[in-house]
């Protein structure tokens, strides 16, 4: 066993989370780093390092290094942006794990914000805006695959035709995550979804249709990282950086490779279960990113909890769902019914899980906790593992 | 409003000058073999040295999706939009519109249909039925 970072999460800050709000990015960044500061017993002031994340996703490109003006924060040791797409929030956690590891700060905050809602216009094109793109990739825009829902509808339809599958292994995804989004005061999507409902919804890109992707919200997310020795005094319980890794296969777009279910957890997980000494079996709660509800069903298999195809198995008969007694999964609704402010999003759950704080979804186990971020179309990964601190002294 | 066309990159410069001449190309690794359309070092050998030449135009769909949302008005009044990747008998994938009266699956034939875009060509493919 490795051992991973000497790092903790020790505060947790959210602003907006919701389709009203209408205060810029860099402002509700600005009230999450403030609310986390708080949330850890510290003021601003403690703080000696900032990361950013940022993905060409996001809508608002302008929040960047001069936040630390904005919030006042002097005589910083790290000031630094992290961009990996979707994978940007646990990236930018690592970077702020491995400097507090290396004592080249202590107090470190991350922070993801966006405003892809405008408040009271339609939903639909939130992610889809006009794009002409360049080389190769840039042909998606040519054959009008818009928007994160085409190319990971590319996913699921491969998917369903290698193993046979059709759009019921989607619905019980769907289904199940809002069971736990019910419980779930923050979450966007609350009232219970029917087989009914879910195939009622109209497509967005076949096969997904409504319900298939993700909620968005204007909102921001901080988390203030510390030394892990230094963690046991604060305000909160701390949740340990158990270990921390990405992967990102470079699948080539050629026959013999399958790019479109090519999961870079497969390379992260590796990283992960030696660092800890961990198997999946011993994980007790996973919080997948899931923009589309095919990522969750494609990460199980990648993390090695599931064969090829047979990741449907965990959402069987709402067994990932409250109470359904499996493994449970996206445990504050995720991105589907939740809210999707990309990978903070499951960062968030993980926390209020391990820190037992997490209301009427509290799970009975939450001292091992699986977080991950994926880009791209399944491009960029990072992964982590949490430990809760009364389990992982 | 015609469909958005991407900006060449120098990976991808010889392919897209000789498809806005009307020539599907695909560029042959001089080391192994490998059959790429945008490249500057072979990943399977690493070789630097490929030589264009003539796609035979047939493939198969590696995958597919009808767009249900317009997220640009060339293809507001054309919902749903049918669009894939598409895997060239040669060898590699590209992103491309399909059309025809078959109906598209995983694996099933197409053959491309070079289509002008204001002064560029984009390669499309066509459904064809199966040999059966
Ligand atoms: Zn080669």
């Amino acid at each position: 066993m490795r051992g991973g970072p000497n790092a903790s999460i020790i505060g947790l800050g959210r602003a907006g989370l919701n389709r009203e709000d209408s205060r810029t990015a860099a402002e509700l960044a600005r009230q999450a780093v403030i609310a986390a500061a708080a949330d850890a017993g510290l003021t601003t002031a403690a703080i000696d390092g900032l990361v950013i994340c940022r993905t060409s996703g996001a809508s608002d490109a302008v929040l960047g290094l001069d936040l630390q003006r904005a919030l006042g924060l002097r005589d910083l040791k790290l000031n630094r942006i992290a961009l990996c797409e979707g994978a940007s929030a646990l990236a930018a956690i690592q970077t702020a794990a491995l400097t507090v590891s290396a004592g080249m700060a202590d107090v470190v905050a991350c922070v993801f914000a966006d405003t892809p809602v405008t408040p009271g216009t339609r939903m639909g094109a939130a992610f889809g805006r006009l794009k002409t793109g360049v080389g190769m990739e840039g042909l998606r825009y040519s054959a009008g695959l818009f928007g994160g829902a085409s190319v990971y509808a590319l996913s699921a339809q491969r998917y369903f035709a290698l193993h046979g599958l059709d759009e019921q292994v989607l619905s019980d995804v769907a289904i199940t995550t809002r069971a736990w989004a019910a419980l779930n005061p923050e979450a966007t999507f609350r009232k219970p979804l029917t087989r009914e409902d879910y195939f009622a919804a109209r497509y967005i890109a076949e096969p997904l249709r409504l319900f298939d992707c993700a909620a968005p919200v204007n909102g921001a997310v901080a988390v203030i990282v510390s030394r892990r020795d230094r963690a046991a005094d604060g305000a909160q319980p701390a949740v340990h950086i158990l270990a921390s890794a990405e992967g990102h296969p470079g699948t080539p777009d050629r026959h013999g490779f399958d790019r479109s279910l090519t999961h870079g957890g497969a390379i992260a997980a590796r990283t992960l279960f030696e660092a800890t000494g961990l198997s999946p079996a011993e994980i007790d709660i996973c919080q997948f990113y899931d923009a589309f509800s095919i990522m969750p069903l494609v990460s199980l298999e990648a993390y090695g909890f599931y064969g090829p195809g047979e990741a449907r198995a965990a959402y069987a008969e709402g067994a990932a769902g409250p109470g359904g007694g499996g493994m449970p999964i996206n445990t504050g609704g995720g991105h589907l019914s939740g809210y999707y402010l990309q990978g903070m999003t499951p960062v968030v759950e993980a926390v209020l899980q391990a820190r037992g704080a997490a209301g009427e979804r509290q799970c009975e186990r939450a001292g091992t906790i699986l977080v991950t971020n994926d880009g791209g179309r399944l491009d960029y990964h990072a992964g982590i593992i949490l430990g809760a601190s009364e389990q992982w002294t | 409003m015609t469909i958005p066309m991407p900006e060449p990159d120098l990976a991808s410069a010889y392919f897209f000058a000789a498809l806005d001449q009307g020539r599907l190309e695909v560029l042959r690794c001089g080391t192994c073999d490998t059959a790429h359309l945008s490249v500057l070092a072979c990943d399977v050998c690493g070789g630097g040295d490929f030589t264009g030449e003539p796609a035979s135009g047939g493939g198969v769909i590696y995958s597919f999706t009808k767009l249900h949302t317009a997220h640009h008005p060339a293809f507001a009044d054309r919902l749903p939009v049918c669009g894939g990747i598409v895997e060239l008998d040669e060898g590699p994938r590209l992103f491309a519109p399909l059309f025809g009266e078959e109906s598209p699956a995983i694996g099933a034939r197409v053959l491309v249909e070079l289509l002008p875009v204001e002064d560029r060509m984009i390669a499309a493919f066509r459904l064809v039925r199966s040999a059966e």
